[in-house]
């Protein structure tokens, strides 16, 4: 049994996460205490920024218990196009399913629209004669000579192939065989078939996964296996594990295996670290407010847990594969603030980290959110963004001031003004993406983290009338952090129609045996003990006719009785996200899923000390609700468990700065969180 | 009586900030409407085609906002409140819990299968505004099931509705809502969308309150005035940089409908300094069958139009089509009266679209696109399950989309109007109806030449798999296919094919056509027009074309001459 699943003899833990400019690793040490480092992001050399980042900690690979890593290189593969020379073999009959896909489109008047670029072109799909009927009648049998035929071809031309048949998500046998002859007669080429990935109905939608599945899975194969390599040459004693878009984490062998799972390996550590400061601070509702540059991701954390969809979307490629919730709005410090007919507008355009904001120097002209705030104070003139970048003021003024005239404001106004605008346009993003989930804002805490975070987060906090706000420790290491308290953990999928109220209660217990026997074997294959073990059952439900589904909870026994309660649970949860129901009418069970969770150990972390609260650092002219006020600034590592201060004040450190306005109030606690309220 | 203060009197009440930030929220509530309906919808057509639009409006029924649904429903949300007011007497007679129905299409256009649901919503006593909604229903109990192809009278198209209260000051409307699913074939889902459309006009309300409480009533109203004047001003703009002028283009649709005559369009546009008119004169006569439509239908289809070259990426609002004016004489085939059927209410707009882009080619060269054949092109299967249940689905069919001046035409996509709707999965469709689809693809060599080339349209073939099944077949756009602009080739003509017994028979139009089993069905969509010469395009995509098979070594343009009789688009400046 490895170490890594022991508590008692794990030694260091550290978790490195990879982001656009900087690879921030978090390392944990037997005794509970944190310490971070960043190093500069190299990109195409994550794994020289990694193992460089680990070097800045100061513990030696050889004492690290357990190593956990998240990665964007499935996601820049995907994002800037640079995956595996793909190709595709198809039903015969049905070469453009992928390259039509549903024939929608998004912008409704725009007539010059095109889909987004596919990830192979038409002369890279490849039909074979074979052909499955709905109900599983084989009506052509696979043309196995001509597969082998086309494999050779496949080897010269390609590095990775998807295989995709129609009905492959219940009726496997072809695209098993054809994979199996494809990879027989060319043994270098990754082969997905879309079974494997995706066994849900709508082929579009698991052919896309497939066909991003292949198309990453090259890429992300050469490097986990080259970093973990370099680590273990380095002298780390247990496997690597890296983080994946559920929320859980699996050693990097299952990684290859299972590439897409790793899509949202960097931003979910974010939510991850929510889940596990919630439970710190015994609060099961989270809203997870990620601010940086150019852009603004909101999660949830409901009932202590991560909110998790069955499937996402990724620039117009559908993923059917569990993810954390991440919704993302084009707003950051970098949102262009203009004038258009007369009024004001600020975004979508954003000046990213190039040219930057005017305030940056580095010619930038057009005013943004990051000048605004610095014009109001409520970023200190001497603060280095990211650490390095010193700020001009007068450059963001300049900008300010010619949109500023055009509507007539003054700059102040107009700085104030614009922040406004943002603030309110995150909120109704948080908004849409809660209520549309039958879940009301109001009993959330806010957590905010990354660099312009909980800069934003009270005024996000009164827009939407949640009462408390936290700022975790370290909220520019956050995700890094956050990966160390993630569980192993897989998603299994299985299709099956049936209405719940006539299947025989035998054949869903059946299915469901079948799939937890697959689980536990995943499990084990990464070295959980069967007493970490956990898995949950659940099952995919619509009223009869319907195609959204929503996921109910399965019982470990699965009887008559216990299918008519799960039935009780649809209507139930269908009222909650819609406000109606409807239990005259028949529920259907679409799929059958078991999630295999191997329960990893959270160690304990020692309590900060309390402190008597330190004099303000300095001073700053700060602007709010129109009124410039004199503004305590105070430097956060001197502050102390328990330690309060009362807005106006800003709360300094590396890399973030949180404000407190007027009327709030911020309290350390003995975790080491900023806890924002309203001054009673 | 709600007292109305003319704008003029507060403009110190609202600066620009406070007016962005209720901008976002008034388009952030109709998204949010439109998610709710979306996703609560009974009926696929609704939660997965998204055939369904949603706006909220002010105490006068102006749109404060609307979420981008079917584009087709663009801008008659409200002439359902219209209506409802003045059926009422005014708009002193709402209450709060109030919920109102409307399908009738010479009220509200389109189809009696489109239903608005609105109700009002109160602040406090004070009525501020409208939450409502049009979405399709799948059956209201017209002739037969599905969307009959043959109606000749309004009568035979199902219930239709004037302005009825559905709840009235919160009590349901029992009677109502009996009569509504007792004369449905399918009463479930009647009332399944019916509340997904109540409780998305629940969450307008809400959120509209909320921002009430928020600002006031002074400063909401305020800055919707100012956001009005915004959208006419960024409109004014964008139409004052056409030369004037009248542009004209005319065309024709292969017929009315299974052995009708074709159906003649004509579009003139006049561009006056900041002003544009889309007049319809001369257009056909009424046809015999349903392919007609009510005025409300056609001035959303112009606005359609207008919106796809004059600032398609601004949200629309009560200040968008000010300086639009619509012209369609009574009598034609775009203003017809009781007792003319609609079903088909949608073809002739898409021709008229497609015209009026058409019509600006030389004024907006760079705006406009290649022809597109912008028609539904619907196929619709009738049948009997082995179980013995009844079926009845329907699908609109992709098409390819006209070049432009700097791009290739997008292939297989779905028509202008009808902008998010999806198509249906094979896998779907082969689980729940006897029915197999041996091919769905890109039909190949079907785009216009040109510098850049046209879209590629559809081939979809289907088999019956059971002993009988109906078919309702309805293609367009082969007399006149997407036509090439500048220079560039026509797309190919749409054609349809049904074989059955080793004998093939070219169709266009079929009415609920019984089909034994084995029969095979071809539908094949027309291309887009190709933009500028075609010896002009650039080699490696010429090369590339090849090489992904999207053109053909040697295609002929089949003949339709024998099927329909033809008429080539004809555009001209005056």
């Amino acid at each position: 049994m490895m170490t890594q699943t022991q508590s008692d003899q794990v030694g260091y833990r550290v978790a490195v996460d990879i982001g656009g400019t900087f690879t921030d690793a978090v390392c944990l040490s037997p005794e509970g205490t944190v310490r971070p480092a960043k190093a500069l992001s190299i990109p195409g050399m994550q794994d020289s920024s990694v193992l460089e980042a680990v070097e800045r900690i100061g513990v030696g690979l050889a004492e690290v218990g357990d190593f956990i890593h998240g990665t964007t290189t499935a996601l820049n593969a995907l994002l800037e196009r640079s995956g595996a020379r793909l190709a595709m073999v198809v039903t015969r009959g049905f070469r453009d399913v992928y390259e039509i896909g549903r024939a929608s489109r998004p912008e409704m008047y725009n007539i010059h629209y095109h889909r987004p670029p596919m990830l192979l072109r038409r002369r890279d799909v490849f039909e074979v004669a074979e052909r499955v009927g709905a109900d599983g009648e084989v009506v052509l049998p696979l043309d196995e000579a001509a597969v082998t035929a086309l494999a050779a071809r496949l080897a010269a031309d390609y590095e990775a192939v998807a295989v995709c048949f129609l009905h492959a998500h219940r009726f496997t046998g072809h695209e098993r065989r054809a994979k199996e002859l494809i990879s027989a007669a060319a043994p270098g080429l990754a082969v997905v078939a879309s079974h494997e990935v995706a066994p849900q109905w709508r082929e579009y939608e698991r052919f896309s996964t497939t066909l991003v599945s292949a198309y990453v899975t090259p890429k992300i194969g050469d490097y986990l296996s080259r970093l973990e390599t370099r680590l273990a040459v380095g002298g780390l004693p247990v496997p690597l594990h890296v983080m994946q878009s559920n929320g859980g984490v699996m050693t990097a062998q299952m990684g290859v295996r299972r590439a897409v799972q790793t899509l949202f390996s960097g931003p979910v550590g974010g939510t991850v670290a929510g889940v596990a400061i919630g439970a710190q601070l015994g609060v099961d509702r989270l809203i997870c407010v990620d601010m940086g540059g150019t852009s603004f991701d909101v999660s949830l954390v409901v009932n202590g847990a991560a909110d998790i969809d069955a499937e996402l979307e990724i620039e117009g490629h559908p993923v059917l594969t569990p993810s954390v919730i991440m919704h993302s709005l084009g707003a950051g410090g970098g949102s262009i603030i203009h004038v258009e007919s007369g009024g004001l507008r600020v975004g979508p355009e954003s000046a990213g980290a190039s040219p930057g904001p005017a305030c940056y120097a580095r010619g930038g002209e057009r005013p943004t959110i990051t000048d605004a705030n610095l014009l109001l104070g409520r970023i200190p003139e001497d603060t280095r963004m990211a650490g390095t970048v010193a700020l001009d003021r007068a450059a963001a003024e300049r900008a300010m001031a010619r949109a500023a005239t055009e509507l007539g404001l003054d700059v102040t106004r107009l700085a104030a003004g614009a922040v406004a605008v943002a603030d309110a346009a995150m909120a109704d993003a948080i908004r849409e993406l809660t209520v549309a989930r039958g879940i009301d804002p109001r009993e959330f805490d806010l957590l905010a983290f990354g660099g312009a975070g909980p800069l934003h987060a009270v005024a996000l906090a009164e827009e939407l009338a949640i009462p408390r706000v936290i700022v975790p420790s370290a909220p520019g290491t956050l995700s890094a952090w956050g990966m160390l308290q993630a569980d192993v953990r897989h998603d299994l999928v299985r299709a099956f129609f049936a209405v719940a109220a006539r299947v025989p209660a035998g054949r869903v217990a059946e299915e469901l045996r079948a799939l937890r026997v697959e689980a536990r074997g995943l499990l084990a294959a990464e070295n959980v003990s069967p007493a970490q073990m956990v898995l949950q059952s659940s099952a995919d439900l619509r009223y009869a006719g319907q195609e959204y589904t929503l996921t109910v909870p399965l019982p470990e026994r699965v009887d008559g009785a216990a299918l008519g309660e799960v039935t009780e649970l649809f209507h139930a949860a269908y009222q909650e996200r819609y406000g109606h129901s409807n239990p005259a009418e028949d529920v259907e069970i679409v799929n059958l899923r078991v999630a295999a969770i191997g329960v990893r150990p959270r160690p304990a972390m020692p309590p900060l000390q309390a402190r008597p609260l330190p004099a303000p650092t300095r001073w700053a002219r700060t602007v709010f609700s129109g009124e410039a006020h004199d503004t305590a600034v105070h430097d956060r590592t001197e502050l102390g468990a328990g330690s309060r201060v009362i807005g106006p004040c800003i709360v300094l450190e590396t890399g973030c700065t949180t404000l407190v306005p007027p009327g709030w109030q911020a309290t350390l606690t003995e975790h080491g969180h900023l806890i924002l309220e309203r001054l009673t | 009586m709600t007292t109305i203060s003319p704008s003029a009197n507060l403009p110190s009440l609202v600066d620009p900030v406070t007016v962005e930030v209720i901008r976002n929220a008034l388009s952030s509530i109709a998204r949010q409407m439109n998610n709710n309906l979306a996703r609560s919808a009974y009926t696929p057509i609704i939660y997965e085609m998204k055939d369904c639009s949603v706006g909220v409006f002010d105490r006068r029924g102006r749109l404060l906002g609307q979420s981008p649904g079917l584009p087709m429903f663009l801008g008659n949300l409200e002439t359902g409140i219209k209506v409802t007011t003045e059926k009422l007497g005014g708009p002193e007679h709402y209450r709060p819990g109030d919920v109102f129905m409307v399908n009738d299409p010479y009220l509200v256009g389109s189809h009696t299968y489109d239903v608005t649901i609105f109700s009002p919503i109160f602040h406090g006593e004070r009525l501020i505004g409208f939450g409502a909604t049009k979405a399709h229903w799948l059956d209201i109990g017209a002739k037969e099931a599905g969307r009959p192809v043959d109606t000749t009278e309004i009568y035979q198209e199902g219930y239709r509705f004037g302005p009825t209260y559905v709840y009235r000051a919160g009590e349901p409307q029992t009677q109502v809502l009996d009569y509504l699913t007792r004369n449905s074939r399918l009463p479930r889902s009647v009332w399944g969308d019916l509340h997904a459309q109540i409780s998305a006009c629940r969450t307008g309300e809400r959120r509209l309150v909320a921002l009430y409480e928020r600002f006031g009533a002074d400063v909401v109203e305020a800055a919707a005035e100012e956001i009005y004047a915004q959208c006419e001003r960024l409109d004014r703009e964008a139409v004052s940089r056409i030369p004037d002028g009248v542009y004209r283009a005319e065309g024709a649709m292969d017929s009315g409908g299974p052995g009708q005559p074709p159906v003649p369009v004509k579009v003139a546009v006049t561009v006056s300094g900041d002003r544009m008119s889309i007049d319809l004169t001369g257009s056909s006569g009424p046809t015999a069958g349903s392919v007609n439509s009510p005025l409300p239908g056609t001035v959303a289809g112009a606005r359609l139009a207008y919106k796809c070259l004059i600032n398609p990426n601004v949200p629309v609002t009560d200040g968008t089509f000010r300086n639009l004016t619509i012209v369609a004489p009574p009598d034609t085939v775009f203003n017809v009266a009781e007792p003319h059927a609609t079903i088909y209410y949608y073809p002739p707009l898409g021709l008229m679209i497609d015209l009026v882009i058409r019509a600006l080619a030389d004024a907006l060269p760079d705006d406009v696109v290649a022809g597109q054949p912008a028609d539904p092109m619907n196929v619709t299967f009738v049948g009997v399950r082995a179980d013995g249940s009844r079926y009845v689905t329907g699908e609109a069919t992709a098409v390819g989309w006209g070049a432009s001046s700097a791009a290739d035409g997008a292939n297989g996509m779905i028509n202008y109007g009808a902008g998010d709707l999806k198509n249906y999965p094979v896998e779907v469709l082969e689980t729940r109806y006897p029915i197999r689809v041996h091919r769905y693809g890109l039909r190949e060599g079907s785009g216009g030449p040109g510098r850049f080339r046209g879209g590629l349209g559809i081939i979809r073939e289907y088999e019956t798999l059971a002993e009988q099944t109906w078919l309702s077949l309805w293609l367009e756009r082969s007399a006149l296919p997407g036509w090439g602009l500048h220079g560039g080739g026509d797309g190919a003509p749409t054609q349809g094919e049904i074989e059955s017994d080793g004998v093939t028979e070219a169709v266009l139009k079929v009415g609920a056509r019984p089909l034994r089993k084995g029969t095979r069905i071809r539908v094949m969509t027309g291309g887009g027009g190709g933009y500028g010469p075609p010896e002009q395009r650039d080699p490696a995509k010429q090369d590339a074309d090849h090489a992904d098979g999207y053109v053909q070594d040697s295609y002929e343009m089949p003949d339709m001459r024998g099927i329909v009789g033809f008429a080539a688009p004809d555009a001209y400046r005056s």
